[in-house]
């Protein structure tokens, strides 16, 4: 038996689809700056942001188009990689990052401040809102976790904070003072890329990293925890650990996430199940290409908006979603039939 | 090389799982832990593996507590095989096995040569080698359950604890799995398994523990702990013993055993089984 073989060969497949994923993501980001509603010269705004002149189109490229490349591409790693890592923990393929209540929580953070109207007074402080959301619904999993409770209970707390956080949403609209205050707000839930700056970049970049590493930390237990949580224990992973740094690592890069963009549905949902029939169906091996197939996705979508030129602009969460949730039916009923 | 608990009791919502439990193992020997449905026997075996701390008492490897061994140690030296969750992706076979190896391996590394050895080891004891490319979804239960325990061999431990290793093999890979266990046991490695098959257990068994209601009532070689009196106080069976043509004794749960006291509640339980 030469058993080395196949498992070389399985990997060189991941090897050779992170690459060809990575090529795609910065392809699309290059395009996602190159193109959108005004056509101008790029390489000439480029040559003026290098050297420093602030020329208008130097400045439409760092201020609006260069932004808004990044976040697609960190915003779909970010939701890609925490599909996959929710899937792998709860052993559950129908769950999706916002499972925890995390993105829920961020959501109304955000709109809390809209309604509160502190949005006109700071550009952040919107995004801000949305994180202190996700990190008082991270905080309230994280004491339940480190108190012992279960995956199940995790679930169940998770339900309970998505609930609670759509309900006060719903209040918060609800109440609001004018129809456009209610109708800014609905638009902002629904997603969208358009009009950030350099400074939400730089606001959730270092969070998302420090999120994308605590998720990349639990790769070896998530395959552990294929065979139940008893064997994964019996392997020598410490759960509470690890229930402890995916809700963080969730937190971190979803809530700052859905607190920059809004709500993009169905993406961490899918990409995961996009990427196991390439890369097999360790949950492990799946982190990674999920992430860059999430920025991928994200990238595309956001340029289609672009491309389609709608008025109003489509917003990014809805086309996400009309792809996505069509994808996911036909996804699920194969592989009914095939199971 | 020992594998010791002294005094165990543990309590879950005031009701106690086990109490007053002690045992002293060795390995090289296979041992049965036997007793009716809710006896304690998997929360023992937990308790054993480190993964359920006790209330009151101390399990020991070598004479230090177990508590205090770090995890990743305690995960190298005792392997637990648990099948109750099963696959929760569908896996190929050989990626199921691989996942033995992972106390073995420093982070972000992949499988050295000694770990490659050691799933193809496991994989050939226990006859799933030509399934090494199979997606889990496509085992029988049975190839299933033999796979689950390549991978608790793939840990090459020193102690081994099995959940009711045989329960969904058919009668001849039952045999097979007993005599694996067995042969496993004779190189070296400690085993204990929980076992509901009394007829496999008498006669592969080293040494027979049997529980009851969360405490041990009998230990000792499958001859001396499988008494007809003690199958009788704690299975509620009689059995029929007999000896293969090569002496070896067996015994045959047989019928439900009539026992001197019998109660009003537990004849009419045996004539008008209770629904549920």
């Amino acid at each position: 038996m030469n058993a080395p073989l196949p498992r070389d060969r399985a990997s060189a497949r991941r090897f050779q689809l992170t690459l060809s994923l990575v090529l795609a993501s910065l392809v699309l980001t290059l395009a996602s700056v190159v193109i959108g509603y005004a056509s101008f010269d790029v390489i000439a705004a480029a040559g003026d942001l290098v050297a420093g002149r602030e020329t208008l189109p130097a400045l439409v490229l760092w201020e609006l188009r260069i932004p808004r490349a990044l976040l697609g591409g960190l915003i779909g790693f970010s939701l890609g990689l925490t599909g996959a890592a929710m899937q792998g923990f709860l052993r559950n393929p129908l769950a999706d990052p916002g499972i925890l209540g995390i993105s829920s929580a961020a959501a109304l953070g955000a709109v809390i401040v809209f309604y509160g109207g502190f949005a006109a007074s700071l550009s952040l402080a919107l995004p801000l809102g949305g994180i202190a959301g996700a990190a008082m619904a991270a905080l309230l999993l994280i004491g339940l976790a480190a108190r012992g409770s279960g995956t199940l209970g995790l679930i169940l707390a998770g339900v309970g904070l998505s609930s609670l956080a759509g309900a006060l949403t719903a209040l918060a609209l609800n109440l609001s003072p004018n129809p456009y205050a209610a109708l800014e707000i609905v638009f902002w839930l629904m997603g969208s890329l358009a009009d950030r700056s350099m400074d939400h970049v730089l606001l959730c970049l270092p969070l998302m990293a420090l999120g994308w590493a605590l998720m990349f930390s639990t790769s070896a237990a998530l395959d552990a925890l294929a065979l139940g949580e008893d064997t994964a224990a019996s392997l020598g992973f410490n759960l509470v650990s690890v229930r402890l740094r995916l809700i963080a690592g969730a937190a971190l890069a979803v809530g700052s996430g859905v607190a920059v963009s809004g709500a993009i549905g169905f993406v961490g949902l899918v990409v995961p199940h996009l990427v196991r029939p390439l890369v097999g169906a360790r949950p492990g091996a799946s982190l990674l290409p999920s992430g860059l197939a999430g920025a991928v996705l994200v990238l595309a979508a956001d340029l289609g908006v672009r491309l389609l030129a709608t008025r109003p602009e489509l917003k990014l969460g809805v086309v996400t979603a009309l792809v996505g949730a069509p994808f996911l039916i036909v996804l699920l009923l194969r592989n009914r039939g095939r199971a | 090389m020992s594998l010791s608990a002294a005094g165990i009791g543990l309590d879950r919502d005031g009701r106690a799982l086990l109490s007053d439990v002690s045992l002293g193992l060795e390995r090289g020997r296979l041992v049965g832990l036997v007793g009716p449905n809710g006896a304690g026997k998997t929360t023992l075996l937990r308790v054993l593996a480190g993964l359920l701390p006790p209330t009151r008492g101390e399990v020991g490897l070598d004479g230090a507590p177990l508590a205090r061994l770090p995890r990743e140690a305690r995960a190298r030296r005792i392997a637990a095989l648990f099948q109750g969750a099963g696959v929760g992706w569908p896996l190929r076979v050989r990626e199921i096995v691989a996942l033995g190896r992972l106390p073995h391996r420093r982070a972000f590394s992949g499988l050295s040569p000694a770990d490659a050895a050691a799933i193809a080891r496991a994989m050939a004891a226990t006859g799933v080698t030509a399934l090494a490319e199979r997606g889990e979804p496509t085992l029988s239960s049975g190839e299933r359950m033999r796979v689950l325990l390549a991978r608790a061999l793939a840990v090459e431990a020193e102690w081994l604890l099995a959940d009711e290793p045989i329960t969904a093999l058919d009668p001849a890979h039952q045999l097979d799995a007993m005599a694996l266990l067995r042969r496993t046991a004779r190189e070296g490695t400690g085993i204990v398994a929980v076992l509901h098959d009394l007829t496999l257990a008498a006669r592969f068994c080293d040494r027979i523990v049997v529980m009851e209601a969360g405490r041990i009532v009998a230990d000792g070689p499958p001859d001396r702990a499988l008494t007809d009196a003690r199958l009788a106080a704690t299975f509620g069976v009689s059995v029929r013993r007999g000896r293969a043509t090569d002496g070896t004794a067996y015994l045959l749960p047989w019928d439900r055993a009539i026992t001197e006291d019998v109660t009003d509640a537990t004849s009419s339980r045996r004539t008008n089984p209770r629904p549920f």
